[in-house]
């Protein structure tokens, strides 16, 4: 399968920045079409395909920048067969394929002289039926068999027509490493085991979908493994629990930000702490103090009890080079617009630094995740337990909207809050979304204390 | 320079749009490089009514305090926010990059000289900054303090260039004040006019020196680009 790599579009180019992917992993790609924008300096760079086939996997995402050469996308022209699953969202034609044993076969019998001292002879699953001689070799199998010090035409092939692949080299070279890791393989089915080969369905068809797999097994050749870092351990413990534990439901509702862009410009021209409030301390204080006035929002579920808890202490998804940090904000009802920006601002720079200090990260009662510099429209998210809420925020922008039975333009915003159902029920996720919009469709309200409204 | 099509300089065939909206030119830009076979290499010199752009992956935080009154418009060229409007000569380079090498910074540096040229026809003085795409006016030997009096920014679609430079000739420097331009926080615009400290030429006769020393720019740069 060719990698598409980080393209070198001047002598003096040492990384470029994805701007935009223009084909998703399923989508069939034809020679010259436009994959992916790529920026460099300031030059923005249609890329091209060079080779046809399906975009199987995307590995650098919009927004993030690789060196010259490191692999960004991967597709599959046929010349790799996988074992491992496509993206589950594309339907694979059911064609049986062939995996490994995963258990090593006895040398056959008809071994004239068994091994002595060595280890037993590893098996050799992939001798070709056919004479040797006459198997199909690609290109790239044969440049990694002459590396390997093989003979490729003694393989069987995996390949379209029974072509021998690279991955058939390869995993030829190690038997004992089956091509599909256990752990995503799906175990093969009773009365299909064989002497030499196991027929199974293609994983993405298999009715017990298997756990953590990852669509670059394809091959020992295309794996990056990338040790988890404590932060992406705790990500993935507590969003699977999350995930398991918390019944989602998703509530979304779209603000008219007309009044909260021209609050900005007006805050923003009257220079000082004012000017520095941006969009998301708008909405983080909306935020809070509708937290205040739906307290059943901030809340949590405790097994036998569900618990509405005295303060509003707002967590800030805040994306990070290795993932993801929520520092908190506490007792954000109680602060004004400018301290709350103030302290989100400052809370950010801890994050650049990952210095952080006492309880910054401890205490969130409900978060905010906001993606909208990424020009989202709208995304949800996942609770960060035991909190039974986020609301996932999408780009301020200028979209249709009617008014008075116009069609117009204005700026809104798109509000979607995750619940836990546990905790509480759709109608009081309404109320809370009803008051946030309140808030951001007359923003004064933001800078007016609680108490005087 | 006269309206409309006009006469060729060493194969880059310049036109001479006069005021324009920003959606009416980036048409004209797209429909000249789908038909960039039948079009050849043109730049078109223009002057836009108000308008802040700004790259794909332009930030939030450095855009315009959007009031309705100067629209925004999200294209796709490498950078961050900027600002156009009158007074301003905006030059959109629309060539085949392939049939000159394809070396993109090689591209853009190759803007750079024929702008910085271009000024230097008006009585400007101006440098590159390493690291810093555009035209620079030096203030003193800290060059962390000079003032930007060209913006460049490109898009390459299927080979064919996009976009490209603005140069500050009597542009009215306060709409700046509200971004942070390409991202450059702290950063001062200056202009043709703030620096001679005289009244520019009238933009359609710097449109004439700008195809004249953009074509030269772009010749040479080709010439020494096959050269090593």
């Amino acid at each position: 399968m060719p990698d598409i790599t980080m393209p070198k579009l001047s002598d003096t180019m040492e990384e470029g920045k994805i701007l935009r992917w223009l084909k998703e992993p399923g989508q069939p790609v034809e020679v010259g079409d436009v994959l992916v924008e790529v920026e460099t300096d300031k030059a923005d760079m249609e890329i091209e395909a060079e080779h046809g086939g399906v975009l199987r996997e995307i590995r650098l995402r919009e927004g993030d920048a690789g060196p010259v050469g490191a692999v960004i996308a991967v597709i599959d022209d046929g010349t790799g067969a996988p074992v491992a699953a496509p993206p589950s969202e594309v339907p694979t034609p059911v064609t049986p394929v062939e995996v490994a044993p995963s258990t090593p076969e006895p040398a056959p019998p008809t071994s004239p002289a068994a091994p002595a001292s060595s280890a037993p002879q590893p098996p050799a699953p992939r001798k070709a039926d056919a004479a040797p001689g006459s198997a199909k070799v690609s290109p790239l199998a044969r440049t990694r068999a002459a590396e390997l010090g093989m003979d490729p035409t003694t393989l069987k092939g995996t390949g379209p027509g029974g072509r021998v692949t690279r991955k058939d080299v390869e995993e030829a070279h190690e038997p004992s490493t089956p091509a599909a890791p256990p752990e995503v393989a799906p175990a093969p089915e009773p009365g299909q085991r064989g002497s030499g080969t196991v027929t199974v369905r293609p994983p993405a068809l298999h009715p017990k979908p298997s756990v953590a797999r990852s669509p670059s097994t394809a091959g020992a050749g295309d794996v990056k493994r990338v040790p988890l870092t404590a932060m992406r351990a705790a990500i993935a413990r507590r969003m699977t629990e999350s995930k398991r534990e918390a019944p989602h439901f998703y509530v979304t509702t779209v603000a008219n930000m007309d009044l909260a862009v021209q609050l900005r410009a007006g805050l923003k021209a009257s220079g000082g702490a004012a000017a520095a409030v941006n969009y998301n301390h708008l909405i983080l204080k909306a935020c809070a103090d509708a937290l205040r006035a739906t307290p059943e929002m901030n809340a949590r579920f405790v097994g036998d009890a569900i618990e509405i808890l005295p303060d509003v202490n707002l967590g800030m998804a805040t994306a990070v080079a290795e993932g993801l940090i929520v520092p908190v904000i506490h007792n954000a009802d109680q602060l004004s617009l400018f301290d709350v920006a103030a302290r989100a601002r400052e809370l950010g720079e801890k994050a650049k630094k990952r210095s952080f200090a006492g309880d910054d990260l401890a205490g969130a009662t409900f978060s905010v995740s906001n993606l909208g510099m990424y020009d989202v429209e709208s995304f949800v998210a996942v609770i960060n337990p035991p909190q039974a809420g986020i609301v996932a925020v999408g780009s301020v922008a200028q979209r249709p909207v009617v008014r008075d039975g116009q069609l117009g333009v204005g700026y809104t915003v798109h509000l979607t809050v995750s619940c836990d159902h546990r905790a509480v029920d759709g109608a009081r996720a309404a109320e809370f979304l009803r008051e946030v919009r309140a808030r951001l469709e007359n923003p004064v309200r933001l800078l007016v204390p609680q108490d005087e409204e | 320079m006269t309206r409309g099509p006009d006469r060729s300089t060493g194969g880059l065939r310049g036109r001479w749009l006069g005021r324009i909206g920003f959606d009416e030119a980036f048409a004209l830009q797209e429909q000249i490089v789908r038909d960039h076979e039948h079009e050849g290499d043109t730049i078109l010199l223009l002057e836009h009514d108000p308008v802040y752009t700004t790259g794909r992956l332009g930030k939030d935080e450095n855009l315009p305090p959007l009031d309705g009154e100067i629209p925004l418009r999200r294209i796709g060229r490498g950078g961050d926010v900027t600002y156009h409007g009158p007074g301003q000569l905006v030059g959109y380079v629309l060539v085949d990059l392939r049939a000159r090498g394809g070396d993109v910074h090689l591209f853009l540096r190759s803007l750079e000289a024929g702008v910085i040229a271009l000024l230097g026809d008006l009585g400007v003085a101006a440098a590159r900054v390493d690291g810093r795409t555009g035209a620079w006016v030096l203030k003193g030997s800290d060059k962390q303090a000079a003032e930007k009096i060209a913006s460049i920014g490109i898009g390459v679609r299927r080979g064919i260039s996009m976009h490209g430079f603005a140069v500050n000739v009597a542009a009215d420097l306060t709409a700046f004040d509200a971004i942070v331009p390409c991202d450059l926080t702290g950063v001062s615009m200056t202009s043709v006019e703030r620096e001679t400290g005289r009244r520019a030429p009238s933009l359609d006769a710097v449109a004439d020196s700008a195809v004249r020393r953009i074509s030269e720019a772009l010749t040479l740069r080709a010439t020494s680009g096959t050269a090593t």
